[in-house]
């Protein structure tokens, strides 16, 4: 793909991230709505109260969580009704998470806690979020694991820390960087920065490096990229990841992310809600929630994954394509350098192929494909591929 | 095109064509996306639709300004 | 100098500064103008016989599409429906039902009439008007249940477009209605009248309430009051106290303060007397003021008989008033 096409792509995606906006003069807030914030975006609720205090009902109105909740949510609902202004209202204390689905449980009960308490002003001692520290280090340590194991060309180091991305985010948390991020981002929401690190650091760590030094978010964080990896490489061993499709087919296809990209943000921006975004595979695999749908695509997903290598990633990850996208302006990039012998090593050896010989043979490195696996820096004869800094002459 | 891109592309299409269904899906979901609301005296025969979050404001008739 | 408005719907006359709401919690001041906030949006929706309203004169053994939204101009301390009369709208579930929705829904379930009924159809007086006129252009009646509270201007025009009124005459002193229902008397006992002037068939009911308005006076002062006001063919309907909402240290009314109130209003003159939902008592049915022959029996909500043919008793052919067909 090519510079300029890339630089029409980030301005369109830029443009549409910037929404519109609505006034409508013909209704009154709602004295009892209220907004907590889930794990795909705000959950807006209403809530009924007798002049006691007591609550009658909790509705939730609109929410972007995975559909596949909704049987579960009426009767997590139903616990808050009836229950006196005593109630403390914290959850794994008087009221029971949805199992599999402690972010979005946890959201909804401080919302209604605080809410409560606003309606009837009372003064509630009891922190809603604690500070978490290791929800930053943690993330911040693999991050910089991640790109010392890129800058040493380390192969165990980022198995190592897929690994570690995979278990810390994928299993423990079911927190990893999701399209949703972005569309709840465009349509104005973003949730306090304690009651939801992840999402933040997420964020931050994915695009930063990007613009620093290139997808190390799709390269070593991303659990989904180390389920695919693995199972890619429990198939029989095999020398190469080279496709046996036509290549100017496979270059191609890879457009279909960003079209998928630009098509999720413009629906989003159209029925003012993520949920066209809802489609990512391993929301299904690592929250274990998802409709009948999800989780053929899973399955599909995955058995592809044994076959060709991060199927998903390369042809349809949103995410992918945005990290790409701004991973085109990173500071540090592969490059060679004047010792390089055009032998077409390192562009047959990457696996996202990535690279593309230019008139000269000379590799050009396409860093929106790129994963930052450092295979071409280990494979070169030649030692001419480095990661070079803006200050760097090529040739 | 050899066999091989002939099942890619075929795979890809399929691969596609549930990622719009599934858009699909979770677009029509969230259009409708509410809990059910329970009438207090009792099931209704009415159909049922769900409230947004605003209280509607209609015009009101027998009223007037006054200063004070 | 603010941007109040005058609320003139009923006899409380709130005097509202922006962003307040008036006694009935329904109607609301938004920079200067006054807004309804129910408008199309109904907590209670249900199919019942008409019966249960209760209406004995019209329709026998129909059906009524009912529906309420949240609010009160009354505060009564016994009432029944206080969990969507004594509440905000923000504060009870509705649904979203237009006008010409309801009148659909009431077709669609075979229901002869709509009754505006439950909490008090005063309060959303805007939803209820719009959907009567929709409903008259469609052969389905309107039938409201109320507590009178009501200026006479919106009474007279709200006449225009309903077809029965059944209004809770509750008391007979203004001390009962202050005390009871945070409201006076005069203004009840106006637009009875107004109703029966306008030609729009009137049922009456009275809620006896062990200690507060069953004395021998009481009862007297009322019957005697519909009589020289409103007429021997108003119907009247005693109904039975159950401890609710803020007088929870009340008997229910006893069976034999029922039995008096029937016995005495019978002994005036008044031809249609009602105790529903006492099984066996003859207050459940309706009788020829002529002859005396039971023309319709009821047991609860249902009718078992009806010998009223043409608007007349089968008998004598005495007509009865009321609307049968």
């Amino acid at each position: 793909m090519k510079f300029r096409l890339y630089l029409i792509l980030i301005l369109s995606w830029c443009l549409i991230f910037m929404g519109g906006l609505f006034i409508n003069r013909t209704t009154l807030e709602n004295p009892r709505a209220f907004t907590g914030n889930g794990y795909g975006g705000p959950i807006q609720m209403h809530m009924a109260m007798s002049d006691t205090g007591t609550i009658t009902f909790v509705d939730v109105k609109q929410h972007h969580e995975t559909s596949s909740y909704i049987s579960h949510l009426e009767a997590f609902l139903k616990q808050f009704s009836g229950r006196p202004t005593q109630n403390p209202l914290i959850l794994g204390k008087d009221i029971d998470a949805i199992s599999g689905a402690t972010i979005t449980s946890k959201a909804i009960t401080d919302a209604v806690r605080q809410k409560r308490d606003s309606i009837m002003k009372i003064k509630n001692p009891q922190q809603t979020a604690s500070f978490q520290l290791s929800r930053i280090i943690i993330p911040l340590f693999l991050t910089l694991t991640a790109i010392a194991a890129f800058a040493l060309r380390h192969n165990p180091l980022r198995w190592a820390v897929l690994l570690g991305g995979m278990v810390y985010f994928g299993i423990i948390h079911h927190s990893m960087l999701s399209i949703l991020q972005i569309t709840q981002a465009g349509l104005g929401f973003s949730p306090g920065f304690t009651e939801n690190t992840f999402w933040w650091m997420l964020l931050g760590i994915s695009f930063l490096s990007a613009l620093f030094i290139g997808r190390i978010y799709c390269g070593y964080l991303c659990p989904f990229a180390a389920i695919q990896e693995i199972l890619f490489f429990l198939k029989i061993r095999r020398s190469t990841t080279a496709p046996v499709i036509t290549p100017a087919i496979d270059q191609q296809s890879r457009i279909i992310k960003y079209i998928l990209l630009f098509l999720i943000m413009g629906l989003a921006l159209l029925f003012n809600s993520s949920a066209a975004g809802n489609i990512e595979p391993f929301i299904t695999l690592f929250s274990g929630h998802g409709s009948k749908l999800a989780w053929v695509f899973l399955a599909l997903m995955l058995s592809l994954a044994v076959f060709s290598f991060r199927f998903w990633c390369q042809y349809l990850c949103p995410v992918g394509a945005l990290t790409g996208l701004a991973s085109i302006f990173s500071l540090y990039k592969i490059k060679p350098n004047s010792a390089c012998t055009a032998c077409g090593t390192c562009t047959k050896v990457c696996p996202t192929q990535a690279i593309t010989p230019d008139a000269e043979h000379i590799p050009q490195i396409d860093t929106a494909e790129c994963i930052a696996c450092a295979k071409c820096l280990r494979a070169c004869p030649a030692h001419a591929l480095h990661i070079q800094g803006p200050g760097h002459v090529q040739k | 095109m050899s066999k091989n891109d002939r099942l890619f592309i075929a795979i890809l299409l399929l691969s596609l064509i549930m990622v719009g269904m599934i858009m699909t899906d979770n677009i029509n979901y969230a259009n409708t996306t509410a809990a059910s609301t329970v009438n207090p005296q009792g099931p209704s025969a009415a159909r049922q639709e769900i409230l947004n979050l605003k209280l509607p404001l209609h015009e009101a008739l027998y009223w007037k300004n006054t200063r004070e | 100098m603010q941007n109040k408005v005058e609320c003139l719907l009923c006899p409380h006359h709130c005097k509202l500064a922006p962003g307040q709401r008036g006694e009935c919690r329904v109607r609301t001041n938004v920079d200067g103008k006054l807004f309804s906030l129910v408008y199309g949006t109904p907590c209670s929706v249900h199919v019942d016989p008409i019966e249960k309203k209760p209406f004995f004169h019209i329709l026998p053994a129909s059906t009524a599409f009912s529906l309420a939204t949240a609010g009160c101009n009354l505060h009564c301390r016994y009432c029944q429906n206080w969990q969507i009369s004594q509440t905000a709208p923000e504060d009870a579930q509705h649904i979203s039902l237009q006008p010409q929705d309801v009148v659909r829904q009431a077709q669609s379930h075979g229901c002869r009439s709509i009754a505006y009924t439950y909490s008090e159809p005063i309060v959303f007086y805007e939803y209820t008007y719009d959907t009567c006129v929709i409903a008259k252009k469609n052969d389905i009646l309107n039938v409201l249940v109320t507590g009178g509270y009501i200026e006479q201007k919106p009474l007279i025009e709200l006449c225009e477009v309903a077809d029965a009124i059944k209004v809770d005459f509750k008391g007979i002193t203004d001390e009962f209605y202050q005390k009871m229902c945070g409201a006076h008397l005069q203004p009840v006992l106006d637009a009875i009248k107004t109703i029966k002037k306008q030609e729009v068939w009137l049922e009456l009911c009275n809620l006896i309430v062990p200690t507060w308005n069953d004395s021998d006076k009481d009862l007297l002062n009322l019957i005697r009051w519909i009589k020289n006001n409103v007429g021997v063919d108003t119907p009247l309907h005693f109904s039975r106290f159950w401890p609710m909402y803020q007088l929870n240290d009340l008997p229910p009314t006893p069976l034999e303060t029922l039995n008096r109130a029937w016995d005495m209003a019978k002994a005036e003159g008044l031809h249609y007397v009602y105790i529903g939902n006492v099984p066996g008592h003859k207050g459940n049915n309706t009788y020829c003021p002529h002859d005396g022959k039971p023309l319709i029996i009821r047991q609860g909500y249902e009718v078992l008989e009806n010998h009223i043919n043409n608007g007349q008793c089968e008998y004598c052919k005495t007509p009865i008033p009321g609307i049968w067909s």
